[in-house]
């Protein structure tokens, strides 16, 4: 037991320890959790109703009442943005919960199994690959209609290849390990092997992948409301705002701005964690950032 | 030649591959496409008129193989919202989109190659410092954002560049001026991860051995680089670049939409919009397809690099 504390504790220390070796990913830590806490307190922190429209404060620039100025329709930007965070983050995780879990179970299948199984598998998947993934999200919002929910179904389905392929180059590794094949040995069935033996010693670039992904599932939510096809209003999310910023350009920039600025911001805090997370568990990476 | 060949071979069934991911993009899911285009209040003698007239009552499987057949002969169907049909629509808006694709990419590999180069050969300096901070912002801006931004700075605020629009067929100066912005919109969105994939890959080959003899034996450094160095790091960059083709694509489509430009792009938002499906099929697989040559293209440029791949 003992032992087991002493090793526990080594793994936390050192998982700091590393942490502190990558200040990018620490950067990227902080603006994820500040994103999630804007998107989980959003009712409390936001301090005007981001769908309450007031026709005397229409387009006003930034100033001490609204500190990132107010819209066409007099509603609060800096509200809007912070409810929008909600959305963002909705639709990243649950996207990327679809594609990754899915793709998962195509991975491990297919890999595991191999021969025709996995052919016929990842020939599907290599068909979803040759369509630019925001052509297939918009080509399946274009058969389910608008809304959050189609708008998630979507991303999450583009992501399936992409994590069925991480999956199965994994599961082409651990397989063939002896833990693996001793177990293999000792009479385990398939979907012991799978689901004990495989599934917890592939997660860790899924979940790197995930990380980066979800960044990846924010813009395309983002850009499927820009392009009025993904939720709608008056929902606010990053996309719509932008969207409606567009028109007022000219006379108000900050629409657009501060809307596109949320994010940039937030897709640059997935992808440093994301890219951190990856150099600190790929031990060749760790290395490189131990003798920096 | 034989690689050549089984890579020609492998086209044509991801080719029907593609066609059918699009025929069932229409297809897969539950509800007629007549209900769907004329609106859940539409009269059952309208919808059963609709889908008569597309063809649409007869059995999936007779559908599927005229649909690919059609496909295969270039006929892409008539667009519901003007009746044109959907190719001679296409083929008016594709040079559009190829100026934005052609020029967006070599913005894209100037900047994105340029910066890994100059990074790689000063690892951790400022200026390798500088070049990560951009290809980070350049994966990170969301295109829509970035093409907003040089509007308001360069279109707006010092009135160097007309924002809207893609200019007049013929008038090449013009094309050129319009197509600045959209480009480079384009191009910054890609010239991150190119960068990337630049700087990684030179670093790994600027540390090995023949590197080292080709400066002892008092080579200029510019031919190291670029003759020896980059040469060898360049399989993984083709790599990337083919596969970031894909998210080009996907940023011309918005960068189409934000300059109010003529496009694939365009015409395809405009598609979803009105519920025009065949004409949104049909653009899907142009595009697609275009993606499918560039893959191609990419993979035979392998067997130009690297004789290994060739011969195997």
């Amino acid at each position: 037991m003992r032992d087991a504390n002493y090793q526990k504790d080594k793994k936390t220390e050192s998982g700091l320890k590393m942490l502190k070796r990558s200040p990018t990913a620490v950067i990227g830590l902080v603006i994820v959790l500040i994103v999630i806490f804007c998107g989980i307190f959003a009712p409390w922190i936001s301090p005007y109703d981001p769908i309450k429209t007031d026709l005397y404060s229409r387009l006003k620039a930034p100033d001490k009442d609204h500190w990132l100025g107010t819209d066409k329709l007099g509603r609060d930007v800096l509200s809007r943005i912070i409810w929008g965070a909600r959305v963002s983050l909705k639709v990243g995780v649950i996207s990327v919960g679809i594609g990754m879990i899915i793709g998962v179970i195509i991975g491990l299948i297919g890999g595991y199994f191999g021969g025709i199984t996995e052919k016929a598998i990842f020939s599907l998947v290599d068909l979803m690959l040759s369509v630019p993934p925001l052509l297939l999200a918009l080509a399946i919002v274009a058969t389910l209609g608008p809304g959050i929910g189609p708008v998630m179904t979507a991303v999450g389905i583009s992501l399936i290849p992409i994590f069925a392929r991480v999956a199965r180059g994994s599961v082409l590794t651990v397989k063939e390990q002896n833990y693996v094949v001793s177990a293999r040995a000792l009479g385990a069935s398939h979907l012991d092997i799978m689901l004990r033996h495989i599934l917890p010693n592939i997660l860790t670039p899924v979940i790197v992948m995930a990380t980066l992904y979800c960044a990846f599932a924010i813009i395309m939510e983002a850009a499927l409301s820009f392009l009025g096809i993904g939720i709608q209003p008056p929902e606010p999310t990053w996309g719509t705002i932008l969207s409606h910023g567009q028109q007022h350009m000219r006379t108000a920039a900050w629409i657009s701005t501060f809307s596109g600025l949320a994010i940039t911001i937030t897709v640059l805090g997935f992808n440093l964690l994301g890219d951190g997370l990856r150099d600190l568990m790929d031990p060749n990476m760790r290395h490189v950032i131990q003798t920096k | 030649m034989t690689y050549i060949i089984k890579r020609l071979l492998l086209f044509i069934p991801t080719l029907i591959g593609v066609i059918t991911l699009v025929f069932l993009i229409l297809h897969a899911i539950p509800g007629s496409p007549a209900t769907r285009v004329l609106g859940e209040f539409a009269t059952a003698e309208s919808i059963a008129e609709f889908e008569r007239r597309l063809g649409l009552d007869r059995p999936l499987i007779e559908q599927y193989i005229d649909f690919v057949t059609s496909y295969a002969t270039g006929d892409f169907g008539e667009s519901y919202r003007t009746g044109e049909e959907v190719i001679d629509q296409l083929a008016l808006e594709l040079p559009y989109t190829l100026h934005l694709v052609t020029a967006g990419m070599i913005i894209a590999i100037i900047i994105g190659v340029g910066l890994g180069i100059v990074s790689a050969i000063k690892p951790n300096s400022l200026l390798d410092n500088i070049g990560r901070i951009i290809a980070l912002l350049g994966v990170s801006m969301p295109v829509f954002w970035s093409g907003m931004i040089l509007i308001i700075l360069f279109g707006l605020k010092l009135g160097w560049f007309p924002i809207i629009g893609a200019g007049d067929t013929g008038d090449v100066p013009d094309i050129l001026h319009r197509l600045v912005l959209p480009a480079f919109t384009v191009g910054f969105l890609t010239s991150g991860v190119i960068m990337r994939m630049t700087r990684s890959s030179m670093l790994e080959v600027l540390d090995q051995d023949y590197i080292r003899t080709a400066f002892s034996k008092g080579l200029a450094d510019t031919i190291v680089y670029l003759k020896h160095a980059l040469k060898n790091a360049a399989i993984p960059i083709v790599t990337v670049i083919g596969l970031s083709f894909g998210g080009l694509l996907s940023g011309t489509v918005l960068t189409e939409t934000i300059f109010a430009r003529h496009g694939l792009g365009k015409f395809l938002v405009d598609a979803i919009l009105w519920k025009d499906y065949p004409a949104a099929q049909g653009c899907i697989f142009v595009i697609s397809l275009m993606f499918l040559v560039i893959n191609l293209i990419t993979d035979l440029i392998y067997g130009v690099l690297d004789p290994r791949i060739r011969h195997a």
